[in-house]
């Protein structure tokens, strides 16, 4: 325990030390939950149609923060990678698997701390302890997916800038389904998000969401599997 | 301590294998020079022996047990001094030392003992992002040190290293074998390995060209003579064969009657043996 603290603590130092890390790690959330909590109000007030979408609205705004988490981690391994820290690490009796699942597990504990006070803000009362914590879990497992796939389609963290912009605008791409009543609408659960979505707005109804639940858990994963191995190979061989 | 028998690697979208079926054996407290072009697979040894490449042929056994027998432990007992410099550039270097410091399951030594053993404790503050490359190499190497590991492999330990910081090295390497420490030394410097290792193997195109203790390489491929020089009106050079050197009458005369400027024995460099040996320069 001991040691994990001062990993933890020799990564926050890092992050300190580089302006646009503590930014993307503090600012931008603490500006998103400020938005949420005193901005949106407002807004719905000024103009009530937005207040159909509250629900839609928070849980991008969670996105967009579990991402920044992600982004963030991304741009430290991104240095770790160009430094050779990793292949320094390979040779070290903790081994490189278990200081990237520390690096996301960090990031992941991390989104799901600030995506539970996105989701507790007022107008989402209907979510129990328990599916807050959920769904709090599943928005989190952006940041480690929005890691990975940065840290392994780009070079650089100019090109990691660039990655994260589309990426976002993927994780986006899923609000679209609570504007269709069609078939099409599942099309969009090849992204994982789309479930955490649904699986909120199904709690918020009454019904249990196992099904977007589950699938969620299941899409997740997979995601991250993959991009797990793709890292590895891009990284190490 | 190491014993690597019949080992071949061929890289994957390769045809040639890149080390191809060499063996040698390292006993505890040698320190074991592999000498070799770019290219010649001493790196790719290398990183077979510390597990950072699987999928080759033959056997190897470290400390006792065969590789693959190993498990994560294996990393508490060997120290890995990287041909290139690796930290975490917005770290320090105490911070640096901390951090990989913290991975190990065994006790390591003070990172500020260590720090100033290498010439760095006034920059144990300072990012290594700022640090020379002959800082961060410093660095590099007491980070292999710092849990008193029984195995050492180290990869051109003095590359960018100025010679008053290549003397600190060399004589901290020289420390490690006092204390027991078995060394495998990767370099192209024939200069440190003649300095430093017991025995050396020459590696070219994957193979062992050669095996032997430098001392012996030296005599062996040398001439038995000596070459003196010396004042005469101009400069005059003459060599005598060892053998009866003490009744040589022509050099008891140049001893005793004229201005002589040097004496040299002539036996072989690591560099000549090594072109003579592989038919290829080292640089």
């Amino acid at each position: 325990m001991q040691k994990l603290l001062r990993l933890v603590r020799l990564d926050f130092s890092m992050i300190l030390r580089e302006e646009m890390l503590w930014f993307m790690l503090f600012v931008v959330p603490a500006l998103q939950f400020s938005a949420a909590l005193l901005l949106l109000p407002w807004l719905e007030e000024q103009f009530p149609v937005m207040a159909e979408y509250h629900l839609l609205i928070v849980m991008l705004m969670t996105l967009q923060v579990v991402t920044s988490i992600g982004f963030v981690l991304a741009s430290m391994l991104l240095d770790e990678r160009d430094e050779e820290v990793l292949t320094a690490l390979r040779a070290m009796p903790v081994g490189v698997n278990a200081f990237l699942f520390y690096r996301l597990g960090i990031g992941t504990v991390m989104a799901v701390l600030f995506a539970y006070a996105m989701l507790s803000i007022p107008g989402l009362e209907g979510l129990g302890l328990a599916s807050r914590l959920m769904a709090a879990a599943l928005f989190a497992s952006a940041a480690p997916i929005t890691t990975l796939a940065l840290a392994t389609l780009s070079s650089n963290k100019v090109e990691g800038l660039a990655v994260y912009k589309g990426l976002s605008i993927i994780l986006l791409i899923p609000a679209g389904s609570f504007f269709m009543d069609s078939w099409v609408q599942y099309t969009l659960g090849v992204v994982p998000v789309y479930w955490s979505l649904h699986f909120v707005d199904k709690v918020l109804v009454g019904e249990p969401g196992g099904l977007e639940l589950l699938m969620a858990l299941l899409t997740h994963g997979l995601v991250l599997w993959m991009l797990f191995r793709l890292f590895k190979r891009r990284v190490f061989s | 301590m190491i014993s690597v028998s019949n080992l071949a690697y061929t890289y994957p979208k390769s045809v040639a294998p890149a080390v191809d079926n060499i063996s040698f054996e390292i006993p505890q407290g040698e320190i074991f020079g592999f000498l070799g072009p770019s290219g010649a697979g001493k790196s790719t040894t290398q990183k077979i022996l510390i597990r950072l490449l699987r999928g080759y042929q033959g056997d190897i056994q470290l400390m006792g047990k065969h590789l693959e027998e190993w498990d994560k432990s294996f990393y508490n007992h060997i120290g890995v001094g990287f041909e290139l410099p690796n930290h975490f550039g917005k770290l320090t270097a105490l911070e640096n030392l901390r951090f990989f410091g913290a991975f190990y399951d065994r006790p390591v030594r003070d990172p500020m003992e260590l720090l100033n053993r290498v010439g760095l404790e006034e920059h144990a503050d300072k990012r290594v992002s700022d640090f020379s490359k002959g800082m961060k190499m410093r660095l590099n190497f007491v980070r292999a040190i710092m849990h008193n590991p029984e195995l050492l492999f180290f990869d051109e330990p003095t590359s960018g290293l100025d010679p008053v910081n290549a003397r600190r090295i060399k004589d901290l390497i020289l420390e490690q074998r006092t204390a027991g420490k078995t060394i495998f030394l990767t370099t192209h410097v024939m200069h440190d390995a003649d300095e430093l290792c017991n025995r050396i193997a020459f590696i070219v195109n994957g193979k062992i060209a050669l095996i032997d203790s430098p001392k012996k390489l030296k005599l062996q491929y040398g001439r038995r003579q000596v070459r003196v020089e010396y004042l005469n009106g101009a400069v005059r050079e003459e060599a005598f064969p060892l053998d009866g050197i003490g009744n040589n009458a022509g050099f008891l005369r140049i001893l005793q009657e004229e201005d002589v400027q040097t004496i040299h024995t002539e036996e072989a460099t690591l560099d000549d043996i090594f072109i003579k040996v592989t038919g290829t320069s080292l640089h």
